[in-house]
């Protein structure tokens, strides 16, 4: 049968949809605020930074070319560096010593007018070439910007273990204005200008660079490259500009990593609920396959199909439930059988008891008569074996009549010492002639709610049926136990057994394995245990005995069990 | 020193709104004020004997304000404690009668020019002393060598003050760069064998002591076979304010080990910003010249930073010897603080001094000094058991062991509550540069090699 709109695939699109469209909005709008967040950064306040940047950088040269514009025209410098040696002034000295005696400045260098380097006046952070010897110091092949008359002379990058560093040279005047005697320039330390870019905008997004002729340098005088997306300040010298290297990456990696693990998250969690619903849709179908197909099996009459019961859920109550009144069904279906049956034949055989039981009476009586008036003693046998089977014929009938129709119950409470103690009253002899061993056991004094003489019949058949079919030195045990609120009655033999394909046949009218007998006994026994609201069932297998177990009611005076097929009957 | 950096930044803008003709006017007249502020006149402090009857004068130089002011300060009462040791240790009568003048050199090597050159015309003093900055000691050294005045140098570590730039009147009486580096790069190969770290990221400040730090180190480790990767130099000015721009390179390198030459408040405000912003969560950071000594350790609290590794040129808590205790005792009584390394240091320089008095006698000229100096062997609150310090004759260097530790919970010297432990111990005789290292370096620095090194330039 195929389920056109199917509920459980409704469920699935709906949870897909109600789980994931939130996670969408969410992303939509965290999309949103990285957008606005990166139009902020990169807005005016960059330009802004950058122009500030550019004035303290500016700033800071200037001060640098005023500072040896101020020295080279000091009285006296010019002449410093060729002075020989003891005809130095101590007054420029000192003012020298004192002029480079800051954190900024390596020290304040002379060079000749073809600029060879003369002398070098070490400034309080004096460190490798030129001021120690061990490595070369050299200006050639470093870029020169002019500002003014003043050149500037590099950067050059720091490499190995020296630091970076810049030249501003100004030259130096003999008496003639035009002639050029040779240079004074202050070494200058490179980080102390690529400081004044200042501490990053937005840490690790916004990279500030000094751009110059010998390549772009951080904030710490580093030489750099850069990878993201440039941004140029206002320029300070002719190739010299700061920068705001600005790496998106970086102003949207929180941004991106959030996102991905969102959309991941959405993904993952999608994914999740389809295939979760999809196999819960699968299992769900499945079973309700099963209830179907077992709905199915039943109707068309299969009672003893059973639906597998899987767990404790609904589909598995659904399904105890199925399988639960296809027993009941086809318990009663079976016992209207059954019923129907016997009633047929009960009607047959006391139709036919009814007409033999009086010519049967009349033949008795004749033979009688005939037996008391015969001499021969051998024709007397023959009357009396006559008469013997007549009376066997008679119980024969009225077993049929009583079959047929059987006596309504009238229960009471019955002790089952009393029980026991008739039954073995009968049945002792016939089991002591056998060489079979009776014996009564479980609990005298428990009672049960049945009628006496119906009860009486059942014990007697099953134990006579017991004892005949056991071999000499067996046994058979009557035991009363109560089970689940009822008294059972337990008939167990040690004879051959009954095979399995007999098994359901043997308490069905007229069916017996001995070569006496009508086979109504266990019919009977079974009818009448059902009518005082029993049960009886057989186990047995061949070697190993017959148990045979009657389970009745406990009594209960104030609502007084009567089977309703009883009433029927 | 603040004020010619306040005059050379400040006063420049002035002057370029003054107008540039009378600019150097007022910049030369600043300038000399400059110089002549700084030297009569300024409070000075003299312990020992009186003019009178001092045997001899010793000029010394410290800086007593700022960052390493603490330095000035520890170095004086150092000097006191070795001069009451002299008097009670040399046989009775023949401790020489030292008198000590204590300048502030305001850490600027034009301020301590102008203190040892007036040290030397008007007090006669027989000794320079002292001096914290390596830069600042070059400047004196060369006015020691100029005027021909034994300096004993008790705080500074460059080594070029001993190698290239040696000169028969210049002591040390203190570890160097090369020592402290040798010990150091022992400790790294010996890390590296544990740890396996490959990438090596430097930090010194940008003056001569935190390059020639760095040139030692790499020497160090060269000779010592460590293959490293060089993760970058960085060079911030000594006494940086704000090291946020260079802890965020330092991150960036993503180093295994971390070594710095950065000392005293420079030291401390970058440690407190690396560990601030957990550049040592995932790097060691190595300090083996300074970075044990007292005011770092007593400003860690009770953090106990895992993965520093430091050393100092003198420790309070080793060697745990008879000599050290009385020393670090002495100083306590003395002070109520336990000493940083630069007492011991200047404790050294006057011990040094007066040995070599009293042993060449206080009449002694200069070159009777300089043969007694020269292998003079005293012993040292850092001497471990057994040992006793000397002066190499060759290098006019102090030799002697170096201890390195880590940073361990210990609350025996408050204010600190961690002091160094785990100690390992390199000898004295292992840490000393070999004598062909010396004179390969004073020969290139003579540009006597045939590299490509121009000739020395002649230094004012």
């Amino acid at each position: 049968m195929v389920i056109e709109k199917s509920i459980v695939r409704r469920y699935v699109i709906l949870s897909v949809l109600a789980s994931t469209l939130p996670v969408v909005a969410i992303g939509l709008l965290y999309d949103r605020f990285t957008g606005n967040a990166l139009e902020q950064l990169l807005g005016d306040k960059i330009s802004t930074h950058l122009t500030a940047t550019a004035n303290r950088l500016g700033a800071y040269v200037e001060a640098r070319r005023y500072q040896i514009e101020t020295l080279a025209n000091y009285p006296g410098i010019s002449g410093f560096a060729s002075a020989r040696k003891g005809e130095t002034s101590d007054e420029v000295a000192a003012l020298l010593q004192i002029e480079s005696d800051l954190p900024d400045l390596y020290g304040i260098l002379f060079f000749a007018a073809d600029g060879h380097l003369q002398l070098a006046v070490p400034g309080q952070a004096a460190s490798g070439p030129p001021y120690w010897a061990d490595r070369p110091f050299a200006t050639a092949g470093l870029p020169k910007t002019t500002l003014g008359e003043t050149e500037i002379i590099g950067p050059m990058p720091a490499t190995g273990g020296d630091s970076g560093w810049l030249l501003l040279r100004h030259p130096l005047h003999g008496r003639q204005p035009d002639q050029v005697t040779g240079y004074i320039a202050l070494h200058v330390r490179l980080a102390s200008l690529t400081e004044q870019l200042g501490a990053n905008a937005a840490a690790g997004a916004l990279q500030p660079l000094l751009r110059t002729p010998a390549g772009d340098f951080n904030t710490v005088g580093q030489a750099a490259v850069a990878h993201g997306e440039i941004i140029a300040g206002p320029e300070i010298l002719p190739g010299w500009r700061p920068l705001l290297e600005i790496e998106s990456m970086a102003i949207l990696k929180s941004f991106a990593l959030e996102r991905r693990v969102l959309l991941i998250a959405a993904l993952v969690s999608a994914a999740l609920i389809v295939l979760l619903f999809y196999r819960l849709s699968r299992q769900l179908r499945q079973r309700i396959g099963l209830l179907l197909s077992g709905a199915k099996a039943i109707s068309s009459g299969q009672l003893d199909h059973r639906i597998a019961e899987h767990g404790s859920d609904e589909i598995a109550s659904v399904s105890h439930a199925f399988n639960a009144m296809s027993s009941k069904l086809k318990e009663h279906l079976e016992r209207a059988v059954r019923l129907e049956k016997l009633a047929v034949l009960g009607e047959f055989a006391s139709g036919i008891a009814h007409e033999i039981r009086n010519p049967l009476a009349a033949i008795k009586t004749s033979v009688q008569a005939l037996a008391r008036r015969e001499s021969d003693p051998k024709r007397a046998q023959l009357l009396g074996e006559m008469e013997g089977e007549i009376d066997r014929l008679a119980r024969v009938v009225s077993d049929l009549v009583d079959f047929g129709r059987p006596r309504p119950p009238a229960p009471g409470a019955v002790s089952v010492r009393e029980l026991a103690r008739r039954v073995s009253a009968i049945i002792e002899p016939e089991a002591q002639a056998r060489g079979v061993h009776f014996s009564c056991q479980g609990n005298p004094d428990l009672e049960l709610w049945a009628d006496p003489d119906h009860l009486q019949q059942v014990v007697l058949n099953l134990a006579l049926n017991a004892v005949q079919a056991t071999p000499a030195n067996g046994a058979v045990i009557l035991r009363a136990t109560t089970e689940q609120g009822r008294i059972a009655i337990e008939v167990k033999d040690t004879g051959c057994g009954i095979p399995a394909e007999l098994l359901n046949r043997v308490s069905d009218p007229f069916f017996t394995t001995k070569t006496k007998g009508v086979g109504l006994g266990l019919s009977i026994s079974r009818q009448l245990c059902e009518l005082n609201g029993g049960q009886m069932t057989i186990d047995s297998a061949p070697g190993h005995g017959t148990v045979v177990r009657v389970l009745l009611p406990l009594p209960n005076p104030a609502t007084p069990h009567q089977a309703p097929s009883c009433q029927a009957s | 020193m603040l004020f010619p950096l306040f005059f050379s930044k400040r006063l420049t803008d002035l002057l370029l709104a003054t107008g540039r003709r009378a600019a150097w006017r007022v910049r030369l007249a600043i300038s000399l004020a400059a110089v002549a502020w700084s030297i009569p006149g300024q409070a000075r402090i003299e312990i020992g004997a009186s003019p009178r009857t001092a045997d001899a004068t010793v000029g010394c130089m410290f800086p007593l304000a700022g960052r390493a002011a603490i330095y000035g300060r520890d170095s004086i009462a150092g000097m006191k404690l070795a001069l009451a040791d002299l008097a009670t240790e040399l046989p009775p009568g023949t401790a020489p009668k030292l008198r000590i003048l204590v300048e502030d050199d305001r850490s600027k090597a034009s301020v301590a020019t102008r203190i040892a050159e007036n040290f030397i015309a008007r007090d006669k003093v027989r000794f320079l002393c002292g001096v914290v900055s390596s830069g600042v000691a070059q400047a004196v050294s060369r006015v020691s060598r100029a005027r021909q005045v034994i300096m004993i140098g008790t705080d500074h570590a460059s080594s070029r003050l001993t190698i290239e730039d040696f000169h028969r009147h210049y002591f040390r009486v203190s570890n160097d760069t090369y020592t402290s580096m040798a010990a150091g790069a022992r400790y790294l190969a010996d890390l590296q064998k544990t740890s396996g770290w490959r990438r090596l990221a430097f930090i010194g400040p940008d003056y001569d002591y935190g390059h020639i730090a760095w040139r030692d180190l790499e020497d160090a480790m060269a000779s010592r076979g460590v293959r490293y990767e060089m993760a970058g130099h960085l060079w911030p000015r000594l006494y940086e304010p704000d090291y946020t721009a260079y802890i965020a390179e330092l991150k960036a390198a993503k180093p295994d080990v971390i070594v710095t030459a950065l000392w005293g408040g420079d030291f401390i405000a970058f440690l407190k910003q690396a560990l601030s912003s957990g550049l040592l969560d995932k790097a060691r950071l190595a300090n083996f010249d300074t970075g044990g000594n007292f005011d770092v350790l007593a400003s860690l609290g009770e953090q106990a930073p895992p993965g520093l590794i430091l050393s100092a040129r003198h420790h309070n808590n080793w060697p745990e010897t008879a000599r050290n205790r009385k020393f670090v005792d002495d100083f306590h009584r003395l002070e109520g603080r336990f000493p940083t390394y630069a007492a011991e240091g200047a404790y050294a320089g006057i011990r040094a001094i007066g040995q070599a008095m009293a042993l060449a006698g206080t009449r002694a000229g200069n070159e009777q000094l300089i043969r007694t100096l020269e292998g003079l062997h005293m012993s040292l609150p850092e001497d471990p058991e057994g040992y006793v310090s000397h002066i190499d004759a060759e290098t006019h260097q102090i030799v002697q062991a170096q201890a390195i530790g880590e940073v361990v919970p210990n609350s025996a010297f408050a204010p600190a509550k961690v002091m160094l432990g785990r100690w390992v111990v390199y000898r004295a005789e292992e840490l000393q540069p070999p004598l062909d290292l010396v004179r390969s370096r004073r020969a290139r620095a003579r540009g006597d090699t045939a590299s490509t090194a121009p000739p020395p330039i002649p230094i004012q």
